[in-house]
C-alpha cells in the first residue's frame, strides 16, 4: 500500500506542467530516434545531457528515460516497414515484421508492437517499481566488496554477452577501465595520464565519447554507402487494426515476452537485444506445428514476443541503476550522467532521499507508455517522414546537433577534439566488428570499480580471506566466472565452437 | 580492389583484423609504463598507480591472449570492408576538425556553415549555392536552438553577441 501512495505522489509531481513537457518531449524524441537507423538512443541521451541543465532533476530524468524507452518503440517501425531495423533490439522484429508488411498488414503488425509495448512498458514499470525499492533496502547493507564484485561481476559478463570473441572483449573492457583512470584521482589528488592538459583533470567527458563512439562513427559509416534510404511505404490509419485472429495469437506472446524481457535488463549488457531472439525462439518452440513454419514468412507471434520483450527488458535495466547506483547497459549508463549533472547518486539511498525524483521518473514511465501508442499509432506517418529527408541531410543534421551538443556540455573544444577521435575509434570498431559498448560501460563503471577495490583492501588489510566473510561478494564473483568460462568449457565439450546471438544484430552497437 | 589485394596479400601472413589487439598491445605497454611511473603505494596505502598498473597487465595480457589464438570477430580471409565511397570519411573527418579550429575565432554561426554546407556538398554533391542553404539553414536553426531556446550560448565569433 505504501507503493501505491508513493505512486500517488510521482503522479502529483508529474502532472507539474514541465515535467509533463518533459516526459512527452522525451518519449517523441525516443520515438524519432528509434525511427532514425544511427543515432541511437545513447547518442541521442548524450547530445541532450547539456540541454538538461536548465531542467529541474525530475525533468532531466524524466525526459532521458522517456528517449530510452521511446527509442524501443521507435526501432520497430523501421523495421516493420522498411526491414531496416532502427536499433538493434529492432533487428528480430524485421524477420517477421516486414514479412507482414509485404503480405499487406503492416498496420497489424505496427499495433500489435505498439501494444505489445504498452503492455510490457507497463509490467516492467510495475516490476521496477516493486524490486528497486526492494533491492535497494537489501544493498543497504551492500559494502565495498559487494560493489567490488557487482562491478566486475558486470564487466566480466557484459564482454562474454556483448558477441565479440572473448579476448577482444576483455580488451576493449580493459581500454574502457583505462580511460576511466584518466584525470585527478579521487583518494589521493593525484593527477593521472593527463600529459599537462587541464582539461583531463576531470576525467574525459562521457558524453563526447557516446557520441563520437555511437553518433559520428554510424555518420561516417553511413556516408561511405552510395545507397540512401529505402523508401517508406505508406500505412493508412484504418488499416491499423489487427484482425481477432491476429489478436487472439498476439496476447499470449505479449506476455510471455514482457515476463522474459524484464530479468534479461538485469544481466550486464544488451540485455534488451539478448531478449528479443530469446522471445523469437521462445515463440518458435510453444507454436502449434502449423504456425511455427510461418515463422519467418509473417507469423505475428514473432513481431509481439520481441517487442515485448525489449521493452520490458528496458524497464529491468533501471533497477541496476536505481537501487545499486551501477548501470548494466549503454543507455542506463548515459542516464547515470543526468543523474550525476544534477547532484543525485542513484543507489539504494537515492529512493528515500529523493523520493521526488524516483516515484516521478515511475509514473512519467506508465503515462510515456501511454503516450507513445497514442503517438506512434496515428502518427506512425509522421514519424517515417524524417526518413523522406535526403540522406545528406538526415547526416549533416546528426554532425551538427552533435559538435553543438558536445560543446555545450563544458564550452570545451578538447571535449569536441575528444568526440572526433571516439568518432574515429568508433569508426575503426565498426570496421572490425567490434562492440563500443564495451569501451562505454566500463568507463562509467571504472570509478566505482576503483573505489570499492581501494576501500576493500583497507578493509581486509590485504587479506584475501577477507572475502569469504562477504557471501554475496563471493557468489557474485563466482556466477561473473561461470558465465566466461562455462560457454568455452561446453563448446571444448562439444567440439564446436559456441555461435554468437548477437552475430546476427550486425553490431550496431545501439544497445 | 586494392584493398583486396592488399588484404589477401596480408592475410597469408597476418589476417588484417589482428592489427587492433596489435594496436592495443602496443598501447597497453605504453600504459603499463606511464602507471609505473606513478606510486604504486603512499603511506596511506594503495597509491594512484596502483589500479592503472593492473588494467595495463589486464589490457597487456588480453591483447596477447587475441594475438595468440588468432581472435577475430570477422573471417579474416574477408578483405577491409570499405564502402563505395569511402573517400567521403576523410573528408567529413578534416571537416569536423576544420569546424574545431574554427570555432572559436569565427564563431558558430559561420564556422558550423561553412562545415555543414561542405559536408552538404561532398555528400550530396548538390550545387553550391544548394549546399550553402542548407548549410546556412542547418547554422542558423541549431544556434537559435541551443543558444536562444535552451539559453546554452555558442561561441559568437566577429558576429559578435
Amino acid at each position: 500500500m505504501d507503493q501505491l501512495g508513493n505512486l500517488a505522489l510521482g503522479f502529483s509531481i508529474l502532472l507539474a506542467p514541465e515535467n509533463l513537457l518533459a516526459a512527452l518531449i522525451g518519449v517523441v524524441l525516443g520515438s524519432l530516434v528509434g525511427v532514425l537507423p544511427g543515432l541511437g538512443p545513447v547518442g541521442a541521451m548524450a547530445v541532450l545531457l547539456p540541454v538538461t541543465f536548465s531542467l529541474t532533476p525530475t525533468s532531466a530524468i524524466i525526459l532521458l528515460a522517456g528517449i530510452y524507452y521511446g527509442s524501443m518503440y521507435g526501432g520497430s517501425t523501421t523495421s516493420i516497414l522498411l526491414n531496416v531495423p532502427g536499433e538493434a533490439t529492432s533487428v528480430v522484429t524485421a524477420i517477421d515484421g516486414h514479412q507482414m508488411t509485404k503480405q499487406g498488414r503492416a498496420g497489424a503488425a505496427l499495433a500489435v508492437a505498439a501494444v505489445g509495448s504498452l503492455l510490457a512498458g507497463t509490467l516492467s514499470t510495475m516490476g521496477l517499481m516493486l524490486f528497486a525499492p526492494a533491492l535497494g533496502s537489501v544493498a543497504l547493507n551492500f559494502g565495498p566488496p559487494e560493489y567490488l564484485a557487482i562491478a566486475v561481476f558486470s564487466l566480466l559478463v557484459l564482454s562474454r554477452l556483448s558477441g565479440d570473441p572473448l579476448p577482444l572483449a576483455l580488451m576493449l573492457a580493459g581500454i574502457g577501465l583505462a580511460l576511466a583512470t584518466v584525470g585527478q584521482n579521487v583518494t589521493t589528488g593525484v593527477a593521472r595520464f593527463t600529459f599537462g592538459q587541464i582539461q583531463l583533470a576531470k576525467g574525459i567527458e562521457l558524453a563526447a565519447v557516446a557520441v563520437g563512439l555511437f553518433g559520428i562513427a554510424e555518420v561516417f559509416s553511413v556516408a561511405e554507402e552510395r545507397a540512401g534510404l529505402p523508401s517508406v511505404i505508406p500505412v493508412k490509419l484504418r488499416e491499423l487494426l489487427p484482425t481477432r485472429e491476429e489478436w487472439k495469437r498476439s496476447w499470449a506472446p505479449m506476455l510471455r515476452g514482457s515476463v522474459l524481457g524484464f530479468p534479461f535488463g538485469l544481466i550486464p549488457g544488451p540485455c534488451a537485444v539478448i531478449s528479443t531472439f530469446a522471445s523469437y525462439e521462445l515463440e518458435k518452440r510453444v507454436a502449434p506445428a502449423d504456425r511455427r513454419a510461418q515463422f519467418g514468412k509473417g507469423a505475428i507471434e514473432g513481431v509481439a514476443g520481441p517487442e515485448a520483450a525489449n521493452n520490458a527488458a528496458a524497464g529491468g535495466a533501471m533497477i541496476p541503476l536505481l537501487a545499486l547506483g551501477i548501470p548494466f547497459a549503454a543507455p542506463t549508463a548515459m542516464l547515470l550522467g543526468g543523474f550525476t549533472i544534477h547532484n543525485i547518486t542513484p543507489g539504494p539511498l537515492m529512493i528515500s532521499q529523493h523520493p521526488e525524483v524516483f516515484w516521478a521518473l515511475i509514473a512519467s514511465m506508465y503515462l510515456g507508455n501511454v503516450m507513445l501508442l497514442v503517438l506512434n499509432l496515428p502518427l506512425v506517418g509522421l514519424f517515417t517522414s524524417i526518413l523522406r529527408l535526403p540522406k545528406d541531410v538526415l547526416l549533416v543534421l546528426i554532425l551538427v546537433i552533435s559538435v553543438v551538443g558536445v560543446y555545450s556540455v563544458n564550452n570545451s573544444l578538447f571535449d569536441l577534439g575528444v568526440m572526433v577521435a571516439a568518432g574515429v575509434v568508433g569508426y575503426l570498431l565498426r570496421k572490425f566488428r567490434l562492440n563500443p559498448t564495451l569501451l562505454i560501460l566500463p568507463l562509467v563503471i571504472g570509478a566505482i570499480l576503483e573505489q570499492s577495490l581501494l576501500q576493500t583492501i583497507l578493509l581486509s588489510r590485504g587479506q584475501p580471506s577477507y572475502l569469504l566473510e562477504r557471501p554475496i561478494a563471493l557468489v557474485l564473483l563466482a556466477l561473473a566466472l561461470v558465465v566466461v568460462v562455462l560457454p568455452a568449457v561446453l563448446s571444448a565439450v562439444r567440439g564446436t565452437r559456441a555461435p554468437s546471438a548477437l552475430s546476427a544484430a550486425g553490431r550496431a552497437g545501439q544497445f | 580492389m586494392n584493398a583486396e589485394r592488399g588484404s589477401a596479400a596480408l592475410g597469408s601472413r597476418w589476417p588484417w583484423p589482428l592489427l587492433a589487439p596489435l594496436a592495443v598491445l602496443l598501447l597497453g605497454v605504453g600504459y603499463t609504463v606511464a602507471a609505473l611511473r606513478l606510486p604504486l603505494q603512499t603511506a596511506l596505502g594503495v597509491g594512484p598507480g596502483f589500479l592503472p598498473f593492473l588494467i595495463g597487465l589486464f589490457i597487456v595480457a588480453c591483447a596477447a591472449w587475441a594475438l595468440a589464438t588468432r581472435a577475430t570477430a570477422i573471417p579474416p580471409d574477408q578483405p577491409f570492408p570499405l564502402g563505395e565511397e569511402a573517400g567521403r570519411v576523410p573528408l567529413l573527418l578534416a571537416l569536423l576538425v576544420a569546424y574545431l579550429v574554427l570555432l572559436i575565432p569565427l564563431g558558430h554561426l559561420l564556422s558550423g556553415m561553412l562545415m555543414a554546407s561542405a559536408s552538404i556538398w561532398v555528400l550530396g554533391r548538390r550545387p553550391w549555392w544548394a549546399a550553402l542553404g542548407i548549410g546556412v539553414a542547418l547554422s542558423a536553426g541549431s544556434w537559435a536552438l541551443f543558444d536562444l531556446v535552451l539559453g546554452l550560448p555558442l561561441p559568437a565569433g566577429p558576429l559578435g553577441g
